[in-house]
């Protein structure tokens, strides 16, 4: 090992341990960030770009709506709630007559 | 779970890289860290001459290295790649703090006439430790980074080239001149005594 070699050598000895740590952490926020952007960010701003300028939904809100459609039971919300009697046969038309004396 | 940890620390950068595209784990970016962390920390200390902007300095370049190791196309080496980083982020932290500073030696008038003729490489690697030290400081830092890169790196002309955004030829002119500078510094500040480590 020539003098060069052997300086260089001495000053890779001295990078402290703790920065590890620190970048470990700086890497694990950035990486959470990053889960935050691609769940949240990019679905937000497609909604808006959509609502701005009108046209054909984004795929990301299609391919998410086309999902939740085919888990959704339709007779759950299709169907009434409660029973509604039928009308009268009457209902709707008017006596126009005059009652006699 | 010993044994697994083994063969990860066992695996080569490239399936290490491989693997952290796959799955996405801090734990490959860990190993990266762990393998070239002090040598990119001795680097920047080289270039910067300050411990704690080393320290700055390599943390801000593994964060970078995270974020663009996905774009990593392995057309060098791993090592190289990160190593070209390394010196040009040391290089523009330099231009930012001291504006227009030059980059390489190009004052050639004090540069001795035979110019053409190659300087020994003993001149920097028989060089006196604390010299060595001091010379490197006072170096432009490109001639620094061209200095480490072929003589502790041992990378190619060529990949020294590549890294620097330079040819082949100005980047042998750089070597020959920055030898000629390291040796011009060293006769300015210690006399024209033997060059090599012979007190020791």
């Amino acid at each position: 090992m020539n003098n060069f070699q052997k300086l260089i050598q001495e000053r890779e000895d001295m990078c402290p341990p703790e920065l590890e740590f620190q970048v470990m952490r700086e890497a694990s926020t950035l990486g959470h960030f990053g889960d935050m952007v691609s769940l949240f960010v990019l679905n937000t701003m497609a909604t808006v770009v959509h609502i701005v300028t009108g046209g054909e939904d984004p795929k990301c809100l299609r391919d998410k709506r086309q999902r939740l459609a085919a888990e959704m039971d339709e007779r759950t919300w299709r169907q009434p709630q409660v029973h509604i009697e039928p009308l009268p046969e009457n209902h709707g038309t008017r006596n126009w007559a005059v009652p006699q004396p | 779970m010993v044994s697994s940890a083994k063969k990860i620390s066992e695996l080569s950068d490239s399936e290490v890289i491989a693997r952290f595209r796959l799955a996405q784990e801090q734990a490959y970016f860990t190993i990266l860290y762990r393998r070239y962390a002090p040598k990119v920390f001795a680097k920047c200390y080289s270039m910067l001459s300050d411990e704690g902007m080393a320290r700055d300095a390599t943390q801000e370049i593994f964060i970078k290295i995270l974020m663009n190791l996905t774009k990593f196309n392995e057309q060098s080496s791993f090592s190289t790649w990160l190593y070209s980083i390394t010196y040009n982020f040391c290089i523009d932290i330099i231009r930012k703090k001291k504006k227009l500073q030059l980059l390489f030696t190009e004052d050639v008038s004090r540069i001795r006439n035979d110019a053409d003729e190659d300087i020994s490489d003993s001149v920097l690697l028989e060089m006196k430790q604390e010299r060595l030290s001091t010379i490197l400081d006072l170096l432009p830092p490109g001639d620094k980074a061209i200095l480490l890169m072929k003589y502790i790196d041992d990378l190619q002309i060529k990949d020294i080239a590549e890294s620097l955004n330079k040819t082949e030829s100005a980047i042998k002119m750089q070597i020959m001149r920055a030898k000629i500078k390291a040796q011009s510094l060293h006769d300015d500040l210690y006399g024209k005594d033997s060059i090599a480590d012979t007190d020791l």
